[in-house]
């Protein structure tokens, strides 16, 4: 078992502990995710048939569309949402749809999070501190 | 963030807790995104779609219309909508959730919202003015009201856009900082456009290439000179396929009048250049199975008064295949115009299906699919074609006059 932390430049939220789920391209709520069941569906998504469900949801960037900011509030209130978003480069849409849905979101590490995070990491997130902490 | 004293008055709840909210959430979205303070704006257009909000927005919406006192700050309008009430028998739509959105509607109209149910408000509603500071929710209209018109908006979500209508500002971040809105990145375009679907598909390829919400690129080298309705597809999937909220093109938009001004002090991150080769790689990258088309779609963005037109003229006279749909979405206000002038009528002589107020990849496409079967989706908007993808559907992008032939013969024409 071994530890890491890693910090982040940009961060809203109050702590969370998760497993990690990454993914090396975009996410949007919209275009990637059955939001009735909280599996992504999107044909050769990396996640295709994953569920985002108490995940830390892990990605280079967000893409598409304002649906995140109503996506995320509905999500949450139906316990499907992730428990927490990280990114390299987060876009409003997913930061105001976090701060609406009470999700933490960080973003800008100091390395590409592909190359940080593994899925399967379990993740203490510290958006208050700006760091994460990784077990594996 | 420093705040006015009217400002945290709002944060205290002063003025209500529909103000409160919309106030923490903007609150928390300029500390993440380091805001020093809010912006006052003038205009608000916002995303509230039943379809995407789920029970737990629409509960929001509820409580704060029960309070007679909430009221929108600015002059506020609604986005496009996932029915257009008078077909949603024929698409199969679910009842109630088109009487919550009716209801909504109902609610948001109490606050003060125009309900013009658009997601070309830059060419049907409100044209904002270069450096005018406005809270927009539909990505296509941000991209194409920063770029085209030099107004200032960043990407309001759906929640968003409703918090910034009731606080009548935004966290001064992002494009409505001039230093965000340099360009970052600059693209040769070689290739011959000719269509609304090979600005789409430009858009498209500069998205994928651009990276991330905060790339501006820069255009140069084109040709041909874009109408509003080119530059609608092309913005439109700029912000599908990239998140990309600002570009410019050299010598025709206000903020790249030249290359020096585009990118002021910074040397461009990245160079790259899109020829036919691109282009036609692009198309290709959208197979189908078998050769039978479905439903043909003009949507996503709603059709312009003269993409109507094109389409009437195009339909003049003849009917579309027995076994393929032809669905058309506009506004109401394009709609009226069509009807008068009798674009209209002759589509709908034609076969094909004119929805207002609605956009097709909002449809709730599993219902439609379920009663209709269709797979096969033929548009015209790379938009469109990217978005229905996360649904068990084959999209095919293809330029307006292949999309015709398609809704004519019922096989994918190219």
């Amino acid at each position: 078992m071994a530890l890491q932390t890693v910090t982040a430049l940009r961060a809203i939220g109050k702590p969370v502990h998760g497993v990690a789920l990454v993914s090396n391209q975009p996410f949007s709520p919209r275009y990637d995710l059955n939001r009735a069941s909280g599996i992504i569906t999107r044909k050769g998504h990396p996640l295709e048939g994953c569920s985002i469900k108490d995940v830390v949801l892990i990605c280079p960037t967000a893409k598409g569309g304002v649906a995140g900011g109503w996506a995320f509030i509905d999500l949450k209130a139906r316990g499907l949402a992730p428990r927490a978003l990280l990114f390299d480069v987060a876009n409003p849409v997913m930061v105001q749809g976090c701060a609406g849905a009470d999700i933490p979101i960080m973003d800008s590490f100091d390395e590409p999070v592909t190359s940080i995070f593994r899925t399967g990491d379990q993740l203490e997130v510290d958006p208050t501190h700006y760091l994460v902490r990784i077990e594996r | 963030m420093r705040f006015t004293t009217e400002e945290e008055q709002m944060l205290s709840g002063a003025e209500g807790p529909a103000v409160q909210w919309a106030m923490e959430v903007q609150k928390q979205t300029g500390e993440f995104f380091g805001a020093t303070h809010f912006e006052p704006i003038t205009n608000a257009h916002i995303v509230v779609d039943v379809e995407i909000m789920g029970a737990a927005g629409y509960a929001l919406v509820e409580t704060f219309a029960q309070s007679a006192t909430t009221r929108f700050r600015v002059p506020t309008t609604t986005n496009s909508q996932f029915v257009d009430p008078a077909y949603r028998l024929f698409f199969n739509q679910d009842e109630l959730l088109t009487a919550q959105q009716l209801q909504v509607n109902e609610y948001l109209s109490q606050m003060g919202a125009m309900i013009v149910n658009s997601c070309i408000p830059y060419q049907a509603t409100y044209q904002p003015h270069f450096g005018e500071h406005v809270a927009w929710g539909d990505t296509g209209t941000v991209c194409y009201s920063n770029s085209v018109f030099g107004s200032r908006s960043n990407f309001e979500a759906g929640s968003a856009s409703l918090a910034a209508a009731l606080t009548g500002r935004v966290p001064y971040y992002g494009f409505h900082r001039p230093e965000v809105r340099r360009g970052t990145a600059l693209a040769e375009v070689t290739a011959t456009l000719t269509d609304f679907a090979d600005w789409g598909a430009l858009g498209a390829i500069i998205g994928r290439l651009g990276g991330n919400y905060f790339e501006v690129p820069i255009i140069t080298g084109l040709t041909a000179t874009p109408t509003s309705d080119h530059l609608k597809h092309m913005a439109a999937a700029l912000a599908s396929y990239g998140s990309i909220a600002m570009f410019g093109i050299e010598g025709l938009t206000p903020e790249a009048q030249t290359l020096s001004q585009a990118f002021g002090k910074q040397s461009p991150r990245q160079q790259f250049t899109v020829g036919d080769k691109e282009l036609q790689a692009f198309y290709e990258s959208y197979k189908t199975q078998n050769d039978q088309a479905d439903v043909v779609v003009f949507s996503g963005p709603q059709q312009s008064i003269y993409e109507l037109r094109l389409l009437a003229e195009a339909l003049d006279g003849k009917r579309i295949h027995p076994n393929t749909a032809l669905v058309i979405t506009t506004n109401h206000s394009y709609l009226q115009i069509a009807e008068k002038l009798g674009y209209a009528k002759t589509i709908r002589n034609a076969g094909g299906t004119i929805l207002e107020g609605t956009c097709f990849y909002l449809m709730t496409l599993d219902s439609v699919q379920q009663k209709h079967g269709w797979r096969t989706i033929v548009t015209n908007s790379a938009k469109v074609a990217n978005i229905v993808g996360a649904y068990d559907v084959e999209p095919v992008l293809r330029r307006t006059h292949a999309c015709i032939q398609s809704a004519l013969t019922g096989k994918v024409a190219y």
